[in-house]
């Protein structure tokens, strides 16, 4: 008895109960949620986030510019090519140079494949937290599909380190087109098989329709981007609004959905996941012949360098190209990734190193959701908030 | 050899046979393992996937389960130092207990049954409403937020399915006109089985027992994205094993019960004679009733692969506002078709 | 670092500023007791939307810049897609007024803000920190240029070489 007494204890308002949702919770990821609940309904709910925090702003003023490329796609490995394309496209405008158009659409066709690997990452996530099994594996299964497809192009499933300043490091492989369309072609029946399994599903339904709603100026007001932004009805793609890489080329829409709540995010992303086809069909089959690296580093390669690039397809990487020094300046850069709008500012001293880098990841900007829209809700509801705004805890920390 | 005899009469003594082994706790394990199996066999090859397959691949991994058992058996037992001890160990050990309870009056043949009485049906279903009560015991006692709000829920579903298994039962023992498994039985054998004389009797039960059982997608008072694990959250080793063990053991005698209700007993093999008397009054009637319990259970798994979780308070407003309201239908029905038997 | 951001506002964004060349951003400089004003200014034209607030440190110079950048989601054609705003700051002791109640999507940010660089925002109602842990990172502030991360030794045995067979 006397170690009970030992145990500490705060007095709360009477009738609310405190309860801790994470960090060693099944339902939560890297994060906790402290929820003061009154019977089943949140009265209060505090984001409490930096479980995962490992202060990669700091650490990326110790490394040289492309040494950080490894680092940032730590905050989201899944969604690794468009986590660092605007770190990329960053050091670019520093640099002032543009890279060559087909470097464009290998950087547009990789950074599709991972917008559909993390659509799908994000959505069996949820469906696991709503308790549909099925669901769960079927998304991860078929996300293997375009893991694999950039493991083809890339090397690599997931942190693929793929870019470099002024282009990439791989040309498509052969025989790339081919089963990309094929594994195009596979996905498209089985989004089929989504509506009838999880899209139209009675339980499903009921779980997601006026749950977490938030409004057009109220989405507005959270600075909450990607999908869950959309789904609100506000048009805000940065692929539309500030184009990058291949995308002005390119003929597609930006879905957006009105209702503003879980099942408007979840069939937001679904109807990404289809413009993402739509624009790797494209991509695939509109690439224009070139080189795949600024002509300005091209030069510089000796004679090995160019032969492993004629050969083989590759940039072999000459120690000069990871002494970059960018002229002094500041720069930013966004780019449009699967959970949202990642935004860059640089600051350049002229040195190797960055002076100061300003990462800014959909995730936390998506985090104070969780303070604002949860109260009033069930407790029943939070996994379907958490899980219809993908949130990612990694990616939120940095 | 004397031994041997007097082992085989020891095994056969039956209160001993009735108890541990048919239709005791033995049999109760070999079908749970069974259930459990097919259960992730059958949702892995809808998942894309292959289900248990570890151990022992050319038997597609069916004693997966053995190995799981053997390893909570073994795992230590951590009972917290903020838990009520007593009702704490003793709520999941008695609840499994007495789960299994309700076998003692369920007859698998006609002269097959542990405990001869008249009102058999009455006290099965007296039995079936204990276990869920222990469970909230057991999340009171665990003093941790995740058993209480598993608890509580526990406790909101309980007053919605109870009532709706009670009401159902009561009307098909209003329909055959006795309180008594056996007569129940051979009354549809006379007449029709229970489930064509009041389908809508059938359904709510099939539906309240998956209420009551935590089958999805009334996995409530243990959603594990929500609240962990409900009531067990604080539960480890052979415990949490028991613990985990308690919903299958309820779907299974609630499914006997539906069996011997709604689907004729022992109806096809029961009435074949052999001439062996134990093959007849024992095996094949017996494997009638299980095999159909079965069955029903492996439907009520399936829907594992189907549906995701409702949210307790859908859970409640279709309890409460439509299956309730169906199984007075159900009462209806039963007096209807009672009327229409007096008249022809 | 005023010698980069050079060249005229040429937009139709009615603010004084100037638009960088390495990416169109309007730079728009103010001093704290302004902020607010600026701020308030941006909302009415359109900039509903925070996207990030931090701070660059300058020990050399003897100032800290708190910069915000600022975007809208139905913005006028003419008008710079990102304003800048950037507010110099005394490294001992730097105060502004919180942006809180022009921008709800400041909140966090904020936050971070004070915990990284021990800024403090005026009339913030939770100015907590949140990311770092609030006892071993009470005093620290961890992205000022002061704060060196320590280096840890790789681990190796002093006679692995011994060991490789």
């Amino acid at each position: 008895m006397s170690q009970q007494s030992q145990i500490l204890t705060r007095r709360i308002d009477k009738d609310i109960l405190e309860v801790f949702i994470g960090p060693q919770h099944p339902g939560s990821g890297h994060m906790r949620i402290i929820l003061r609940v009154d019977g089943d309904i949140i009265v209060e709910a505090e984001p409490d986030i930096g479980f995962v925090h490992r202060t990669m702003e700091k650490l990326a003023e110790g490394r040289e510019w492309v040494k950080n490329q490894p680092l940032f796609e730590r905050m989201a490995i899944l969604d690794a090519a468009n986590c660092t394309l605007g770190y990329i496209m960053a050091i670019e405008k520093l640099l002032g140079i543009e890279p060559p158009p087909r470097a464009k659409y290998i950087r547009t066709i990789l950074a599709e494949l991972n917008r559909i690997a993390s659509h799908l990452y994000g959505m069996g996530i949820f469906a696991i937290l709503l308790g549909h099994s099925t669901m769960y594996m079927w998304f991860f299964g078929d996300r293997e599909v375009f893991v694999e497809l950039a493991e083809r192009l890339t090397g690599q499933r997931l942190t693929h380190s793929f870019f470099w300043p002024g282009g990439v490091r791989r040309d498509l492989p052969s025989g790339f087109k081919d089963e990309l369309e094929k594994g195009i072609k596979y996905f498209e029946k089985r989004l089929k098989e989504y509506e009838v399994m999880f899209l139209k599903n009675p339980v499903i339904r009921s779980r997601l329709e006026g749950v977490g709603y938030i409004s057009r100026q109220k989405a507005a007001e959270l600075g909450i981007v990607g999908p869950n932004i959309r789904a609100s009805g506000i048009r805000h793609d940065v692929r539309i609004e500030e184009p990058y890489a291949a995308y002005p080329e390119l003929d597609f829409e930006v879905p957006i959905y009105k209702e503003g709540d879980a099942l408007a995010r979840t069939l937001q992303r679904v109807d990404e996941l289809r413009e993402s086809l739509k624009i790797l069909k494209q991509a695939v089959n509109r690439i224009p012949e070139g080189p795949i690296l600024h002509e300005k580093y091209l030069k510089m390669f000796t004679k090995v360098l160019k032969d492993v690039l004629e050969t083989e397809k590759r940039v072999k990487l000459a120690p000069a190209l990871f002494n970059l020094r960018p002229p002094k300046g500041e720069a930013y850069a966004r780019v449009e990734a699967g959970r949202g709008e990642y935004f860059y500012y640089v600051v350049s001293d002229g040195q190797n190193k960055p002076y100061r880098v300003r990462v800014v990841s959909p995730s936390f900007r998506n985090s104070i959701v969780f303070k604002y829209v949860l109260p009033g809700h069930r407790v029943a509801d939070l996994p379907a908030i958490y899980g219809s705004i993908d949130y990612f805890p990694p990616e939120a920390d940095r | 050899m004397a031994i041997v005899e007097r082992l085989i009469d020891l095994i056969l003594w039956p209160p001993l046979f009735y108890y541990i082994i048919f239709p005791g706790l033995i049999f109760v394990m070999i079908f749970e393992m069974f259930l459990i199996w097919s259960e992730r066999k059958i949702a892995g090859r809808v998942q894309m996937r292959y289900g248990p397959l570890e151990i022992a691949p050319r038997l597609a991994g069916a004693p997966q389960l053995m190995a799981d058992l053997i390893r909570y058996a073994l795992q230590e037992v951590i009972i917290p130092r903020t838990v009520d001890k007593l009702p704490f160990v003793i709520a999941p050990i008695a609840a499994f207990v007495i789960a299994l309870m309700p076998l003692l009056v369920t007859p698998f043949s006609p002269t097959f049954l542990p405990v001869t009485t008249e009102g058999s049906i009455l006290i099965a279903a007296a039995l079936t409403t204990i276990p869920p009560l222990l469970l909230i015991l057991a999340g009171w006692a665990s003093n941790n937020k995740f058993s209480l709000v598993g608890s509580a829920r526990e406790s909101f579903l309980i007053a919605t399915y109870e009532i709706i298994i009670l009401l159902v039962i009561a009307s098909m023992s209003f329909l055959y006109g006795t309180l008594d498994f056996l007569k129940a039985v051979e009354a549809q054998q006379a007449l029709l089985w229970g489930i064509i004389l009041n389908p809508i009797a059938a359904i709510t039960y099939f539906v309240a027992v998956m209420m009551g059982t935590s089958r999805f997608p009334f996995e409530i008072a243990e959603a594990e994205s929500e609240i962990v694990m409900g009531a067990f959250t604080e539960y480890s080793g052979i415990m949490f094993g028991l613990a985990m063990g308690i919903s299958y053991a309820r779907m299974f005698v609630y499914n006997i019960i539906f069996v011997l209700l709604f689907l004729g007993g022992w109806s096809p093999l029961g009435g074949i004679v052999t001439g062996n008397y134990i093959l007849d009054s024992i095996i094949l009637p017996g494997a009638s009733v299980a095999i159909k319990a079965v069955i029903i259970s492996l439907l009520m798994v399936f829907t594992r692969a189907v549906y995701g979780r409702y949210r307790i308070d859908h859970a409640l407003k279709g309890g409460w506002g439509f299956w309730f309201i169906m199984a007075l239908v159900s009462i209806g029905l039963s007096a209807a078709v009672v009327y229409l038997m007096e008249v022809f | 670092m005023a010698e980069e951001t050079e060249g005229k506002n040429e937009t139709k964004l009615p603010l004084e500023g100037s638009l960088r060349k390495s990416d169109q951003a309007l730079v728009v400089k103010t001093t704290p007791p302004e902020l607010l004003e600026t701020a308030n200014k941006l909302k009415e034209q359109g900039y509903t939307t925070v996207v990030s607030l931090s701070a660059v440190d300058y020990p050399k110079d003897g100032k800290m810049t708190l910069i915000v950048h600022v975007t809208g989601y139905e913005l006028p054609p003419g008008y710079p897609k990102m304003v800048e705003i950037q507010v110099d700051l005394p490294r001992e002791n730097p105060r502004v007024p919180s942006l809180i109640n022009v921008w709800t999507s400041v909140d966090f940010q904020e936050r971070e803000a004070y915990e990284m660089f021990g800024i403090t925002f005026e009339g913030h109602p939770d100015l907590r920190h949140i990311l770092l842990d609030p006892e071993e990172f009470k005093d620290l502030r961890p992205l000022r240029k002061d704060f060196v991360v320590k280096e840890e030794n790789i681990m190796l045995k002093e006679n692995w070489g011994d060991y490789r067979g």
